[in-house]
């Protein structure tokens, strides 16, 4: 039922709230097929529960989302996964003691839902570990593949959470913080790995480098308070009175 | 009738300490992120120690519990400023699921070792509080330990709810467990709630096992037991809410005595545990542990 | 760092499949390895009393085996693997005494019965996260085992006499020894079983799981079916050291599901290595025979194991193992660069210095590099 003409991902006055807190409030947009779009807003805003109701691991109190104009509202975070939404967080998330590409290939089995028994004859983790250099040298980072991730750089370890959510081939990528923790010339390469990534699929990306989030989207969001403030490219953002409001807390 | 009302305050006695061992267990487990699977064996040292200081070593009865209570203090102590504090402030050692169950699982087996080492395998029961035969009403009866429980756990239960809704500590010590970082941000410190709760959990424990002890009687096996049902209490109220744990492990007190009454008194236990692992394996939602889609 | 989008050519690739590769030669090997080294072990001892203790410990292993991919690698925590193990001892002595089975039916049977047990425990809990497991399995031990001892159709407290040994000899040494290399067999077996999954792609599944289930899920593992697979595998390998046990002692005793039970199973993998297949192994038998060859451990095993347990997770949570492999840790990649040297090095010679040989050794991974990981992919978590 996926409608080519439809938005790749979307969602349509999702709410949510905890213990009487609104967290996202009544929020609707839609993700183009390809291209970098920014998400923006205070620490508090909804960014990231904004996330978590997208990628489904929080389910909305009210409201709908859809992938390809397909409602999967009632889709666990797994399912969504599979449909093709990956996600990274702003803390990162990798196995300890475990090399990057092990780290990458987990994501990218051919078959997630292989039943054990078979794995006893066929093992998915040769072809994973193919696809997982790849995406790896796709970031240029394949020099550190077989490093433990406990040894990598934050830079590095970002890079790899990044590989990690690409390698699957998803066509919606949300990437949350990305580039915090590093520093003015590390948010360069990240930002031209983020500009690769977005070639072929659909990126969003929540930042508070407002200067480094504006030179790399196509369209902006911004969220205040729960609620969708501003939705619209990045020249009018950039006039935009919540641009100042956002600009105004960063400088003062 | 009578014969349900005698049940029933058989029931809530043990379910009252059910309940207050589940509720401690919760809020420690909110602040820290571990099980303490050692209470029981607390409340064996309290009973077993009392009656052993009293009747073997001849202490005065006050002199005894007093004793009694200040070991319990102690062992609390000293595990917390040496294990616990070396695995999580200094953030040595295992962590993660593992961190939750094994530390208190070994002070459990080395308490229940060293019990039975100082003690032997004798059963005790420690000198009535309240000495004096059970109090009758017409066909009902109720020990006078039982009421003493009864009201232990009534004013402990009252204490502690105090403390969590009214008191600054309180609300913070239901903080900590949310975000440790974020509660150190904020200046709390999670490591000396983690130690009071700790303490006061064990002191109390031993309390209960004092008073009870004459009821029912102790030996050094007897602590985990005790420490399991609390868990589950306190796992009835996914290992968060203190009130839902009391609840929890009152109903399971005044299971086990309306199955030991009605049904069996030898098999009451197995069909206890056999109810409540039936429960969780069906509808494990009732845990309340938190949605999670398939 | 490089640019990203450029990629460079002739990064070294451990771990890469090329055509014509071979299969992960590790799972296979090391069954192999187990079977024909425990066999000669057993064959030398000729059925002597040692020789009994170890093939108890095998029985243990068996089970601890399984409980590394439980607890160890997968992270799941479940209370039930000595309750399994009375499945299978229990079953064992019932369908061979009262039944007529014969040493590999009941075999069988008692992995049907484990799988179908362990399947109904978890059909619907392993929905739910990992705690409600662990709460479960706590209880378990506490009514099976007076199951178990009231049952005069079980034998209660003494149990079932007359289990059959797996393969019979002339004489009870010779016997012992027998069915004993059958038990090694299926250690073996059981060993490889598990290192074969930890070192698929459903291993790999499996570590992000371990190390956060919401990041599992968010790359496409389904939480509830790992749980369920990684909970039955567990429970039936612990079945089958039940029968081993069964078999090798020629009886079934309550004891063998008590809380103790399970927690001298929780021993053995926390001090030898909750992540190390060969640490499983050793560390069973190594403290089946401590705990019954010394009366001082015995009678104050209590405080031993809380002891050693805590000593275990604060300074070395690897267990045994771990601490090995972090000493040898930086010799082995000495050995293994050297060996890829010595290796690279005769391959030169016999293809006669060709243009391709010496490109293929510049390219070799280890080659000059220190990496501790240099391994590469598919060693992760198999030892």
């Amino acid at each position: 039922m996926a409608d080519p003409e439809a938005a790749v991902l979307a969602c349509d006055g999702v709410t949510k709230s905890y213990g009487g807190v609104l967290a996202v409030d009544a929020v609707t947009l839609a993700v183009p097929r390809t291209g970098l779009f920014g998400l923006c807003g205070f620490n508090g805003a909804g960014k990231s529960t904004l996330f978590n109701l997208l990628a489904g691991s929080v389910s909305a109190d009210s409201g709908s989302v859809r992938i390809d104009g397909r409602d999967v509202t009632g889709w666990s975070a797994m399912r969504r996964a599979r449909a093709g939404v990956a996600r990274t967080w702003q803390t990162v998330r990798l196995a300890h003691g475990r090399t990057a590409v092990d780290n990458v290939a987990a994501a990218c089995l051919r078959d997630p839902g292989q039943w054990m028994p078979a794995a006893l004859w066929r093992s998915q983790a040769a072809p994973a570990r193919e696809r997982a250099w790849a995406a790896l040298e796709r970031l240029g980072i394949a020099h550190l593949g077989a490093r433990t991730v406990d040894g990598l750089t934050l830079e590095a370890q970002r890079l790899t959470e990044l590989a990690r959510a690409i390698v699957s081939e998803p066509r919606v990528l949300l990437a949350d913080e990305p580039a915090s923790g590093l520093s003015a010339t590390q948010r360069t390469v990240l930002a031209d790995a983020l500009t690769v990534v977005s070639a072929d699929r659909a990126l969003v990306v929540v930042e508070h480098d407002l200067d480094m989030l504006t030179s790399i989207s196509g369209h902006m969001w911004a969220m205040v308070e729960g609620r969708l403030a501003y939705s619209g490219d990045v020249v009018s953002f950039r006039a935009s009175p919540v641009y100042a409001g956002l600009r105004g807390i960063e400088q003062g | 009738m009578s014969e349900f009302l005698n049940l029933l305050a058989a029931g809530l006695t043990s379910g009252g300490i059910y309940g207050i061992f589940g509720a401690c267990l919760a809020v420690w487990f909110r602040v820290c992120n571990v099980l303490n699977l050692a209470v029981g064996d607390f409340a064996m040292l309290g009973a077993v120690g009392t009656a052993w200081l009293t009747q073997t070593a001849g202490l005065p009865f006050g002199a005894g519990i007093a004793v009694a209570l200040a070991g319990v203090g102690l062992v609390a102590w000293l595990f917390d400023r040496v294990v616990l504090h070396l695995a999580f402030d200094r953030g040595a050692g295992a962590h993660g699921i593992v961190s939750v169950f094994f530390y208190t699982f070994g002070l459990s087996l080395l308490l229940e070792g060293a019990a039975r080492a100082m003690f032997g395998t004798d059963v005790f029961g420690a000198p009535a509080i309240w000495p004096g035969p059970a109090l009758a009403v017409a066909d009902f009866h109720v020990q006078r330990a039982g009421l003493l429980v009864i009201a232990l756990a009534i004013v402990s239960g009252l204490l502690l709810w105090a403390y969590l809704r009214f008191t600054v500590s309180g609300r913070a010590a239901s903080a900590c467990g949310e975000s440790v970082l974020g509660s150190r941000i904020v200046g709390i410190d999670s490591a000396k709630f983690r130690r009071r709760i700790f303490i006061v959990t064990a002191l109390l424990a031993a309390l209960f096992g004092i008073v009870e002890s004459p009821i029912t009687g102790y030996t050094y096996a007897s602590g985990p037991t005790l420490s399991l049902i609390g868990v589950v209490a306190a796992g009835f109220a996914a290992f968060r809410q203190p009130g839902r744990a009391v609840a929890a492990g009152l109903a399971i007190g005044v299971a086990e005595a309306m199955l030991g009454g009605y049904v069996s008194t030898s098999y009451s236990d197995v069909l206890l545990y056999a109810i409540l692992f039936c429960i969780i394996i069906v509808r494990p939602e009732v845990l309340g542990l938190g949605p999670e889609p398939a | 760092m490089n640019r990203p989008g450029v990629s460079r050519p002739g990064v070294s690739r451990p771990g890469v499949s090329r055509p014509g590769a071979k299969r992960d030669p590790v799972p296979l090997g090391a069954a192999a390895g187990i079977t024909v080294a425990g066999g000669l072990v057993l064959a030398a001892m000729n059925g002597s009393y040692l020789g009994l203790t170890v093939t108890t410990g095998v029985a243990y292993a068996v089970v601890t085996v399984g409980m590394v991919l439980q607890l160890g690698y997968s992270r799941q925590l479940a209370f039930s693997q000595s309750v399994f193990m009375g499945v299978g001892a229990y079953g064992t002595g019932v369908l061979e005494t009262r039944y007529g089975f014969g040493s590999l039916e009941s075999l069988l049977a008692v992995i049907a019965l484990a799988a179908a047990a362990s399947l109904l425990i978890g059909a619907v809990i392993t929905r739910a996260p990992g705690l409600a497991l662990a709460l479960a399995t706590l209880l378990l031990p506490l009514f099976i085992y007076q199951l178990a001892t009231d049952s005069g159709w079980l034998g209660s407290f003494s149990g079932i006499n007359g289990v059959l040994p797996f393969w019979s000899g002339p004489d009870y040494e010779a016997t012992l020894v027998r069915s004993g290399i059958v038990s090694v067999l299926l250690l073996g077996l059981a060993a490889g079983v598990v290192l074969r999954v930890m070192r698929s792609g459903i291993g790999l599944q499996l570590m992000a799981m371990a190390e956060d289930e919401r990041l599992g899920e968010s790359i496409g593992v389904s939480l509830r079916q790992r749980r369920l697979e990684v909970f039955v595998l567990g429970s039936v390998l612990a079945a089958v050291g039940g029968a081993v046990l069964a078999s090798t002692q020629g009886l079934v005793t309550p004891d063998v599901l008590s809380e103790s039970a399970e927690i001298t199973l929780l021993l053995m993998v926390f001090v030898a290595g909750r992540k190390s297949v060969a640490g499983a192994i050793s560390g069973a038998v190594v403290i089946e025979y401590l705990t019954t060859s010394t009366s001082f451990i015995s009678t104050n095993l209590g405080i031993i194991e809380g002891i050693v347990l805590l000593l275990i997770l604060l300074i070395e949570p690897d267990g045994v193992a771990g601490a090995v492999d972090r000493l040898l840790g930086h010799r082995t990649d000495q050995w293994a660069a050297s060996l890829r040297a010595w290796s690279a090095a005769r391959l030169q010679a016999r293809a006669h210095s060709t243009p391709e040989s010496a490109e293929r050794e510049l390219a070799a991974p280890g080659h000059g590099t220190r990496d501790v990981e240099a391994r590469g992919g598919g060693d992760g978590g198999g030892s």
